[in-house]
């Protein structure tokens, strides 16, 4: 049990923070909700009814599709891009997909490799792209339930205003929409341009997320391993 | 799909199907109470 404990503790570490957090957004999510609501002369609504809303649903989706986006671009990038000194990148010379030897596949495969790294066709292209895959899929589902949640509140809102309401395929090309996708866009693209240009630099000792601390700034991580 | 299957020391699996769960529940909750007009 202990052994499994400290296997897993960055992934324990973030579902719990993460369960933490979501519960923490919920509370304050549904006093910013009442407030606006007695601004307006409208009733407040009760914990339940708030975290089954689109209002508590649209915050949460707008933020999970730009945090699974901003992984789907970084692996997708990586692929092909590269930052000389950042150990978040490949080094300079191995851009593309690499060859079978480099990504152990069919008859380079090792003896504890996957078993669909042994495969070859749709199967084997499936699983290479899997991660990439997955996170697109997030993201564009995130994206989704954002749009379907943030047109009900919208309309919610446009009703304690007398406003007339919106259809879906208005509410994806309305301001609201675009601003609450953009705010969060900007500020993971620059989240990932800081990491790779500031790991170049900078150390953090004992990180997996950094050089070891006397590696050179011009060497990336994948150089020095 | 041996995602886990030859997860070496054990238990690696487990956070694997944990997190997903979590994400595949949030994602089904977050499209579905909208739509259901909430």
């Amino acid at each position: 049990m202990r052994r499994t404990v400290r296997d897993n503790g960055l992934s324990l570490a973030f579902v719990g923070l993460f369960l933490l957090t979501l519960v923490a957004q919920s509370f304050v999510g549904q006093a910013d909700n009442n407030e606006q609501l007695l601004q307006h002369g409208a009733a407040p609504v009760g914990y339940l009814e708030y975290i089954s809303s689109s209002s508590f649903v649209v915050d949460v989706a707008e933020n999970w599709q730009s945090e699974f986006l901003q992984f789907f671009m970084f692996i997708l990038a990586t692929v092909w891009l590269v930052q000389r000194g950042s150990p978040e990148s490949k080094k300079p010379g191995d851009e593309g997909v690499g060859t079978d030897r480099d990504q152990y596949i069919g008859e380079y495969a090792l003896d504890d490799s996957p078993a669909w790294a042994r495969v070859r066709g749709a199967q084997l292209w499936l699983y290479s792209n899997s991660l990439l895959l997955v996170m697109g899929a997030v993201f564009l589902l995130s994206w989704l339930a954002q749009s379907l949640a943030g047109q009900i509140s919208a309309n919610e809102e446009a009703a304690l205003h007398g406003e007339p309401a919106q259809t879906w395929a208005q509410y994806v090309v309305s301001p609201d929409f675009w601003n609450r996708t953009l705010q969060n866009w900007q500020s993971e693209f620059l989240a990932v341009a800081a990491m790779v240009t500031f790991s170049i630099y900078l150390r953090q000792r004992g990180s997996s997320e950094s050089k070891p601390v006397g590696t050179p700034h011009h060497t990336t991580s994948v150089e020095a391993e | 799909m041996g995602v886990g299957s030859k997860a070496g020391p054990r238990g690696i699996g487990v956070m694997f199907w944990v997190v997903l769960s979590v994400v595949v529940v949030g994602l089904a909750v977050m499209i579905a109470l909208p739509l259901a007009g909430r």
